[in-house]
């Protein structure tokens, strides 16, 4: 964790994130 | 190896970020089930609160044990994740309209919390240095902009610490003065989330302040804080070149190169997911997702916010920082609250 920064951890889990709903039929309740 | 057991140790402290986050949820609804089965009639207590009381009740009494402390830690990566997805509930229009709203209130804001700073900085008899940390801290976004700024003036590791600690304590008084002030004043939800977003210090803190108002007011916080943290790099380059002229610093070589360097970069996402959702990339289901993705990140973060908040701690430090902030940054808050009413009725939040 230590070797990237909290913004590029950010950048990359959000585009995973985003991409998993994009494309596949996951909805996440609140 | 290292880094899976680095990563392994972050587990136990974000369980215990979901499950006081979780805990907050379940008791808003347990209380306002009760409130209504007795016809109590009680105010709404949203999950925001409970979360942070939670939080607080820990720190403060059993403290977070070290097991826990790593990943209590990552909740700035979900505070800055919750602004990413956050995105896809504005149009890029309305981005680009309210952060240039933001941006000129904060270009006023910053010129005058400097100078408040500075001059209670000299009646209080700080170095020259802590003032300009703590000028930063109040002006534009608390805890990580004293950092940056901290190695651009060459500051000493004591003063960004007293710096720090004076910062968040304010930050921690406002949170709950905030909502408090706006119910007072009856502000609307945009308003009242623009003027927490520009004045409450710590982005948590102030995305935290509007959303114990309202979730639009917290929205709102969260875009104007955004605004506000984009501007970093400026403001820390300004001291740069000020301490570096007087010989107290390094001249900054690339400016282009430093300025990129301090850009907060989440700031990016946040415009992306927002210009995706803008341009109908994404369909209904998947926003009302991506939101409610957002308000969960914002609960692990809340629960964050309790937990980091020691008050035995915040009352050991001197209290010439800690009243320097305060005063400073209530003089900030009433001229950010006048700033904010006028454009409200000028252009309209």
């Amino acid at each position: 964790m230590r070797y990237l920064s909290v913004d590029t951890w950010v950048i990359i889990i959000a585009v995973a994130v985003i991409g998993l709903l994009r494309f596949s039929n996951i909805t996440v309740a609140w | 190896m290292k880094s899976a057991r680095d990563f392994l140790g972050l587990v136990p402290g974000i369980l215990l970020l979901a499950a006081i986050g979780y805990g907050g949820k379940l008791i808003e609804a347990a209380y306002s089930a009760y409130s209504k089965a007795h016809h109590l009639g009680l105010p709404n207590i949203e999950y925001v609160l409970w979360a942070i009381l939670l939080g607080l009740l820990i720190s403060n009494t059993t403290g977070v044990h070290k097991l826990f402390k790593p990943g209590v830690a990552t909740y700035e990566f979900f505070l800055k994740i919750g602004i990413v997805f956050l995105g896809s509930r504005f149009l890029i229009v309305d981005v680009l309209k309210l952060s240039g709203i933001s941006l000129v209130l904060v270009a006023i804001e910053l010129t005058i919390s400097i100078v408040i700073m500075t001059w209670l900085g000299k009646k209080f008899n700080l170095s020259p240095k802590l003032t300009s940390l703590l000028a930063v801290g109040s002006s534009i976004c608390g805890v990580s902009a004293i950092i940056a700024a901290k190695g651009a003036i060459n500051a000493n590791e004591e003063d960004s610490s007293i710096a720090i600690t004076a910062i968040l304590t304010v930050g921690a008084l406002s949170l709950f003065a905030f909502p408090l002030v706006g119910r007072w004043l009856s502000l609307d939800d945009a308003a009242f989330g623009m003027w927490a977003g520009l004045a409450v210090d710590n982005t948590a803190e102030a995305v935290a302040a509007g959303a114990l108002y309202s979730d639009a007011a917290g929205k709102m916080a969260a875009l104007a804080k955004t605004a506000r943290n984009a501007t970093i790099g400026f403001v820390v380059l300004g001291y740069a070149w000020y301490y570096a002229k007087q010989g107290l610093a390094k001249e900054v070589g690339n400016k282009a190169k430093f300025l990129w360097e301090k850009f907060p970069k989440f700031v990016l996402g946040f415009l992306v997911v927002s210009a995706l959702a803008s341009v109908g990339f994404f369909d209904r289901p998947q926003l009302t997702s991506l939101a409610n993705l957002s308000k969960w990140a914002f609960l692990l973060t809340f629960a964050g916010v309790g937990l980091n908040t020691n008050f035995r701690a915040l009352l050991k430090q001197g209290s010439g920082p800690f009243v320097v902030g305060f005063v400073g940054e209530l003089l900030i808050a009433i001229v950010t609250l006048g700033l904010v009413i006028l454009a409200n009725n000028v252009v309209g939040l």
